[in-house]
């Protein structure tokens, strides 16, 4: 009699077992999927911080004489195709293509001299709330 | 007392049914994110290639033509020099090729062959030497010239947009990155 059926101990141990292993299981799934959406993610932020660095860089080898020297300059579009809006795309995350939608891209200009100019790109956006960015910092010169 | 052992022996129905549900709900769970895994892991191996290319493509392109780029012409036998004189608008407008001579007057250009961005250079082997590899697909590769000032060299412009080969059905699997920049040529004469 003792032998048929499992006694209560039994279950709860399984349970216990099975339920530990299938939320280790969750656990390890939900991570490995966020981390790789995050380099997804950060994969395309690095482009576009690029893709807005070479546009730039077109813009201040056809003439550097009309190339802005301070102030901000907000890039939501891909490719890139004119000056966008003088600010810091104010919170607006449009960049991007369907379901990446997700970015902003800016770009402030600094101490600009008749010959150079600080360049400081960012490309920003929110993944479970916090804002990630990527950075990309560089100095145009002209030899001319 | 016979009825209430054979009771207690094994589950009821009931048992097995709420068991079998649970089951039934957490193990698609379980695969749906393991497939989801698979699907973001592809895309994001996709999008590196894609991106890999194109990097390479772009700052090749952009360093040949800056720093051994002398004088453009719009034809393979070097005869019709373009944008060495001053023009508001960029030649050749089309997607034609343009050819390059370098300070030692070997020619080199760059053209799309099969979706893939062949550099040629005669000074070596008549046969490309191909800037992106198969897993990828380039696509409106335009390179063209202008000039708008004498005391300034010619500037080129290089565009191009880099996808995944094919045209898969789901999203996972495309990736499409443009590509654009202009240079001006160092050694012009």
């Amino acid at each position: 009699m003792r032998k048929s059926g499992f006694s209560m101990v039994e279950v709860l141990i399984f349970t216990a077992l099975f339920s530990l292993i299938f939320v280790g299981i969750t656990t390890a799934m939900t991570t490995a999927l966020r981390n790789t959406k995050s380099s997804e993610r950060r994969i395309l932020a690095t482009h576009f911080a690029q893709e807005l660095k070479d546009w730039l860089k077109g813009q201040k080898e056809a003439d550097f004489g009309s190339f802005p020297k301070s102030g901000t300059y907000c890039f939501n579009t891909s490719p890139i195709t004119t000056w966008g809006p003088n600010d810091n795309c104010s919170g607006a995350y449009t960049l991007g293509t369907a379901p990446n939608a997700i970015f902003k891209r800016y770009v402030v200009f600094s101490n600009g001299s008749s010959t150079q100019v600080n360049v400081n790109a960012t490309v920003e956006w929110m993944e479970l709330s916090v804002v990630n960015s990527v950075p990309l910092n560089t100095q145009f010169t002209v030899w001319e | 007392m016979g009825i209430t052992n054979k009771k207690k022996l094994g589950f009821t129905l009931i048992e097995l049914i709420l068991a079998m549900s649970v089951f039934a709900v957490t193990l698609p769970v379980v695969f749906g994110l393991f497939f989801l895994n698979l699907q973001t892991r592809t895309k994001v191996l996709i999008l590196q290639q894609v991106k890999r290319n194109g990097d390479d493509a772009l700052a090749i392109i952009d360093g040949m033509v800056h720093t051994r780029g002398y004088s453009i012409y719009s034809d393979q036998a070097m005869t019709i020099e373009v944008c060495s004189t001053i023009s508001g608008s960029s030649t050749p407008t089309s997607s034609q090729t343009v050819y390059f001579k370098d300070p030692a007057g070997t020619q080199f250009y760059f053209a799309l062959d099969n979706g893939k961005i062949a550099s040629y250079s005669a000074s070596m082997s008549p046969n490309p030497a191909y800037l992106t590899n198969s897993k990828v697909e380039v696509s409106s590769f335009s390179i063209s010239c202008e000039r708008s000032a004498t005391f300034s060299p010619p500037l080129v412009s290089i565009s191009f947009v880099v996808s995944q080969l094919g045209s898969p059905v789901r999203h996972e699997e495309r990736a499409s990155l443009n590509y654009q920049t202009k240079t001006k040529l160092q050694n012009y004469q």
